[in-house]
């Protein structure tokens, strides 16, 4: 049997960078291909020349066997080509339905749009592949993890055959991502193909039959699950050995640094996203909060750093009263934030690198001295610490948005850790870096911790939370559903206690 | 692991690819190794890597087995090396070639100044040379190679500016085949001299040049020892010298400091100073090169020594740039290019307009169209050419003024000459200060479009102390009037701040509607009758100012002449919002406001007080404008005040790219055009001023839109443009 498609010596050049560099990859039918690769590495670029976005300057690519040229999306799903975005294309107050025969409506007498027609469409692919899922519900009130569901139909409703995933478990619980797998595997056993995008080594090895590495635009290796481990995976990603485990010793924790009681706040919308939340973290230890994302924990942080109005309970650091504090004052007590969504709330991209750097303390000595700034302060500043902290740039007076995500994290790490601090809050730290600086990170903050500083680390990864923490509390709906000790509890158990099952 | 561990401490090197026997840098880093632990007592463990990925591991092995001390060649993987250290902070690496980039306390980089020993080299190549034509064979374009490289090629010309040096690479350092040849090609171009940096790929080149009878400059070590097998290799003759480099010595040093407890990390240079590069001894050609030339080759190496001479080459091997020319060109064109290239544009689509609405310009084509099209010409040109001297002046009669001047003392001729200029000026002043207000609220990410209605309650305020306040000298009364307007304008937009940070109410909204009320207010207090109306006039205008209000005119004895010290004022302003945005913290304040209000908050910066403040700036500045009309134009207000300078303002700060200099260019053209303008509709002109409103609006479109000049003009955008922040849409907040 040929196989389903073949991608022959794709090559792409974009003004300075070969994205693509003669990548083959053959994807048989009804089987899974994983492309696996660092962020840059090339694997959105291939997976748009194949949805017609890019064209290549080189290469061929073969429907069974069959030379295709493909020259927009519409014509990738005329071959039968699907992608899923990692970011949904739905409306939002759109059904199910609706949004489901966008562009390829049902039509009654020709005029009339016929959504019921579509909705027992629907209704059959359901039921085949085990995609349960009302039609008439607004795609808004879903869950994420459903909303990926409708993504998925739409593929089917249009008749695709090779489907293509793009990081599709970074927005889903463990059990929602075995939930996942078994569609994958229904789709599987119904004749589909499917390309699954990711950078997670352990899915790869679970779900995928065949994986494609590549690495600075280049295919580093193929391979299958069987003949290979997640650690020669990792080594071929990122072309030298990496270390998985973060190096640490067990905690020495110290005296209370953080003390949040019955804390409670409300989302933008104005729903309660706080019920209550209390916890403790000293000094010397990491406190992880694991949880999907959207059960507060974005709100938690903001209301800790004065970003958010507290409506009851309190929040004390070393020994202060800062409920509702301003976020200069909590600075100033010694808070170090690296926030979330960096490029909107840790940086100011437009800024050079050297202005980011003291970003929070401009207006302190030695950087400026009655209201007049000090740029040569501020440089050498800026000098130092970018060597310290390994932030590699051409000059401190580019606009920081030049740096790629992992320099950027660096920066707001060196601008944070460079203040004398006891207590720190990272959210998402490691968020979309490449393994290389995710290392990095990871090895600062135990570094920080050593030191005797008290760390709350929030990430939905729950590989990080597990591998960092010293103490794990679990989040769901606006309250701590359980605190465990992070080497007496198994991933399983964590995964659970986010899904909002409390087992006794 | 058995207990057999010495007590002597340990020092390890891991070669780069290749041996300790290779003949170079492997070798020699090892020589220094053995001497420092014969000297010291140390005992040395030695791994040589095969395969370039064996490199890590073998370093982790020597770092497990409890090296203290870690010499190893960083030019291929230092990077990976860094990385490494941080995970065995008790042994300290010592790298060959490679400056650390991270700082950290174990980890030491050891550099040469190859540049200074290929200067050397290139010095005497200049020399020698007799066909003017020398060669560089290198082999792959790393620091070190380009060090050499550009070293050489300037000291061939510091001897001999009449040189030429040709070059190529080889793209590896092993393969001699690709060396050979690359010798005969650059043989072929009519080298004589011949210095090649590039391992056994370069000596293979040395060896090709030398048996031709070219002379050879060897690099690294004494290439006469190794390459020429100690001048018994055909050839060896022809070498003159080699450019070494000491690597055996640094090493050497590093482990005695590092012993010494004097190594923290960083970078050690060695250099011609410290004895870490040097020119090898000239051997079998010492006869050949004369005592002139080797006493030349002294003063050189003196000279770069004590740092006299430099070989202007930078760290990365990299030429460094020197002089002006050089400076002029990197700067960045295009800034400045594309502003005058929309003003030209304009003009020309202007031109167009103006032969479109000339009833002559029809007559003449409706006669032939030969006629029409020269009829469409002069039209053109009369029309620009009173724009210009409205704008400026006419060129022969202001110089006929100053012969004039300078042969009577009397002015009368000159000062009519440059009244157009002054005048340009004086239309200049406002804009100034209105297109710096609405700058400076954009640096805040803020929609200042109340600069109208500041400007007009900045007016009634100084106009209000102008009058009201009687008896006080000019030194007094004067500030105090331009504080006047300052302060109305400041209190009004500070309204519409302090609604914007209370209420999240979009400043758009409120200054328009803030501009109405002052409009309104203006017309109540003025109205005959009206609080601040002048009594017994029939007009609705306030009293005249006090002579001790006036601000100071250029010309006091000539009032057409009605540019006045409130231009000075102007650039001041200019002189001063630059300082406050880019200097202060409070400015650093404003521009982080604006450029990203999230980023601010999360920084601890207070985002309310940024906005009343900025606004209040603004509304000071909007002031002044109005002050300035009061104070030092019409010295009394009447109701019928605005020109329009409120909205203008919007379209300088967008043309200024909100930068205080760049709004003082605009107003200055807006002021020439605007003096230009009067001057085009009056004979034998007689342009319509919408010509000049539309010349304008296609200046701006064309500025808002650079694309549309880029378009035009086939120029491809600058990467990584650092376009200014104006504001964020009608529904942020």
């Amino acid at each position: 049997m040929p196989p389903v498609l073949e991608l022959r010596g794709i090559t792409k050049a974009f003004p300075g960078v070969l994205a693509n560099d003669h990548i083959d990859l053959t994807l048989e039918e009804g089987t899974v291909h994983a492309l696996l690769g660092e962020n840059g590495a090339g694997k959105s670029t291939l997976m748009n020349i194949l949805y017609g976005l890019y064209t290549p300057d080189e290469g061929e690519i073969y429907i069974r066997d069959q030379r295709v040229e493909i020259d927009g999306p519409n014509k990738a799903i005329s071959l039968g080509i699907g992608m899923v975005h990692q970011h949904f294309m739905l409306i939002p107050v759109f059904t199910v339905a609706e949004n489901v025969m966008l562009g390829v409506e049902s039509l009654r007498n020709g005029i009339f749009l016929d959504p019921s027609a579509a909705a027992s469409r629907i209704g059959e692919i359901s039921q085949m592949y085990g995609l349960r899922v009302n039609p008439n519900t607004y795609v808004k009130e879903l869950p994420v993890g459903i909303q990926q569901r409708v993504e998925i139909i739409k593929l089917l409703y249009r008749e695709a055959d090779i489907l293509i995933l793009d990081e599709p478990t970074a927005v889903l619980t463990p059990q929602e991502v075995e939930e996942f797998f078994k569609i994958i595997r229904s789709l599987v056993d119904r004749g589909k193909s499917l390309i699954f995008i990711t950078h997670k080594l352990n899915e790869v090895m679970e779900i995928a039959d065949d994986i494609t590495v590549l690495r600075g635009g280049r295919v580093a290796g193929v391979t299958k699950p069987s003949q290979t481990t997640q650690k020669e995976l990792a080594s071929m990603m990122v072309g030298r050995e990496v270390v998985l485990q973060v190096d640490k010793q067990p905690a020495e924790p110290g005296d209370v640094v953080l003390q949040v009681e019955n804390l409670e706040a409300v989302d933008d919308r104005g729903n309660a996203a706080l019920r209550g939340v209390s916890f403790e973290v000293r000094e010397g230890e990491v406190l992880g909060i694991a949880g999907v994302q959207g059960n507060g924990q974005t709100e938690l942080v903001q209301a800790l750093t004065g970003l958010r109005n507290i409506l009851a309970g309190s929040v004390h650091i070393a020994g202060a009263d800062l409920t509702n504090a301003s976020p200069r004052k909590i600075l100033q007590q010694g808070v170090a934030h690296v926030p979330e969504d960096r490029q909107q709330d840790g940086l100011v991209l437009s800024f050079p690198v050297s202005d980011n750097m003291v970003l929070n303390t401009y207006y302190k000595p030695p950087f400026a001295r009655y209201g007049s700034l000090n740029q040569k302060q501020i440089l050498a500043a800026a000098d130092e610490r970018a060597r310290e902290y390994d932030v590699r740039t051409p000059s401190l007076s580019i606009p920081v948005s030049n740096l790629s995500g992992g320099n950027q994290q660096k920066v707001i790490v060196a601008r944070e850790f460079s203040r004398p601090i006891s207590l720190l809050i990272a959210s998402q730290p490691t968020r979309g870096l490449d393994v290389g600086s995710i290392e990095y990170i990871h090895r600062r903050i135990i570094e920080k911790r050593d030191e005797g500083t008290a760390v709350l680390l929030v990430s939905s990864e729950l590989e990080e939370v597990m591998s960092l923490s010293d103490r794990i509390a679990v989040m769901f709906e606006g309250e701590i559903v359980d605190i465990l000790w992070a080497d007496e509890v198994t991933r399983e158990q964590v995964g659970l206690l986010m899904a909002g099952v409390k087992g006794d | 692991m058995t207990e057999d561990i010495s007590t002597k401490p340990q020092v390890g090197l891991v070669t780069d690819i290749g041996q300790i026997d290779d003949g170079t840098y492997n070798q020699y880093a090892y020589e220094g190794l053995l001497r420092a632990a014969d000297e010291f007592g140390l005992e040395s463990r030695v791994i040589e890597t095969a395969v370039l990925e064996e490199f890590e591991s073998n370093l982790i092995q020597l770092a497990k087995e409890g090296c203290k001390l870690l010499v190893t060649i960083g030019s291929r993987k230092g990077e990976d090396v860094e990385r490494l250290a941080a995970r065995f902070p008790d042994t300290h690496f010592i790298l060959v070639d490679y400056t650390p980039y991270a700082r950290a306390k174990n980890v030491t980089g050891l550099v040469f100044a190859e540049d200074q020993a290929g200067f050397m080299a290139g010095a005497l190549a200049g020399l020698m040379t007799a066909s003017g034509v020398v060669g560089f064979v290198g082999g792959v374009d790393v620091a070190p190679v380009l060090k050499y490289h550009h070293g050489f090629e300037h000291g061939v010309a510091h001897t001999n500016n009449r040189a030429r040096v040709v070059h190529a690479y080889t793209g590896s350092f092993t393969d001699q085949e690709k060396g050979e040849a690359a010798a005969h090609s650059l043989l072929d171009q009519g080298i004589d001299t011949l210095f090649a940096a590039g391992g056994p790929s370069g000596s293979a080149a040395l060896r090709t040049a030398a048996a031709q009878g070219a002379w050879v400059v060897g690099v690294d070590q004494d290439e006469w020892g190794t390459t020429f097998e100690n001048g018994s290799a055909p050839g060896s003759d022809h070498l003159l010298t080699s450019a070494v480099k000491r690597i055996d010595h640094a090493v050497y040093t590093a482990i005695r400091q590092a012993l010494e407890g004097k190594l923290t990390g960083g970078t050690l240079t060695f250099n011609l100073a410290n004895d870490g590069v040097e020119l090898a001894p000239y051997h079998d050609a010492d006869s050949a090169i004369s005592s002139e030339i080797q006493g030349k080759i002294l003063e050189i190496r003196k000279a770069l020594q004590t740092r006299e001479l430099d070989t202007r080459v930078g760290p990365d091997g990299q030429v460094t740039m020197q002089g002006f020319l050089p400076r002029i060109l990197s700067w960045n064109w295009q800034a400045v290019l594309l502003p005058f290239l929309a003003i030209f544009s304009a003009l020309v689509i202007g031109a167009i307009f103006i032969a479109a609405f000339d009833p002559e310009v029809w007559a003449a084509f409706s006669e032939g169209f030969f006629k029409g099209l020269g009829a469409s010409f002069s039209s053109i040109a009369q029309a620009y050419t009173s724009l210009f001297e409205g704008a400026f002046g006419r060129p022969s009669k202001i110089i006929e003024g100053f012969r004039i001047y300078a042969q009577t003392r009397d002015d009368v001729v000159l000062r009519a000459a440059i009244r157009p200029l002054t005048e340009s000026l004086r239309l200049s002043t406002p804009y100034i200060f209105a297109g710096l207000a609405v700058a400076l609220g954009f640096r805040c990410g803020l929609f200042n479009i109340g600069a109208e209605g500041q400007y007009f309650v900045g007016g009634l305020l100084a106009v209000f102390v102008g009058y009201s306040i009687k008896g006080f000298p000019l030194i007094i009364h004067l500030p105090l009037a331009i504080i006047g307007g300052m302060v109305g304008g400041a209190l009004w937009s500070a309204i519409a701040g302090w609604l914007k940070a209370k209420t999240g109410a979009h400043e758009v909204i409120n200054t328009i509607m803030l501009n109405y009320i002052a409009f309104r207010l203006a017309d109540y207090l003025l109205n005959v009758g009206g609080p601040m109306s002048r009594p017994g006039d029939f007009r609705p205008v306030s009293p005249e100012i006090e002579l001790s209000a006036y601000l100071p005119q250029f010309f006091p004895n000539d009032p057409s002449i009605r540019l006045n010290s409130g231009f000075i004022l102007a650039l001041i302003a200019v002189g001063v919002v630059y300082w406050f945005l880019f200097k202060t913290t409070l400015g650093f304040e404003i521009r982080t406001v604006g450029a990203n209000p999230h980023a601010a908050r999360t920084a601890g910066i207070n985002v309310s007080r940024s906005f009343v403040l900025a606004m209040a700036f603004s509304g000071a500045l909007a002031g002044l404008a109005g002050a300035h009309d009061i104070l030092g134009v019409l010295h009394f207000m009447p109701n019928a005040f605005s020109s329009g300078y409120g909205f203008d303002a919007i379209a300088l700060a967008l043309l200024g790219k909100s930068h205080p200099v760049g709004v003082l260019l605009a107003s200055l053209l807006f002021g020439f055009l605007r003096a230009g303008a009067q001057r085009m509709q009056a004979p034998p002109a007689s342009v319509p001023i919408d010509i000049i409103q539309i010349v304008q609006a296609l200046i701006i479109i064309f500025i808002a839109a650079p694309e549309v000049v880029r378009l035009i003009y086939r120029i491809r955008a600058a990467r990584a443009a650092d376009e200014a922040v104006f504001t964020r849409g009608w529904g942020s907040t």
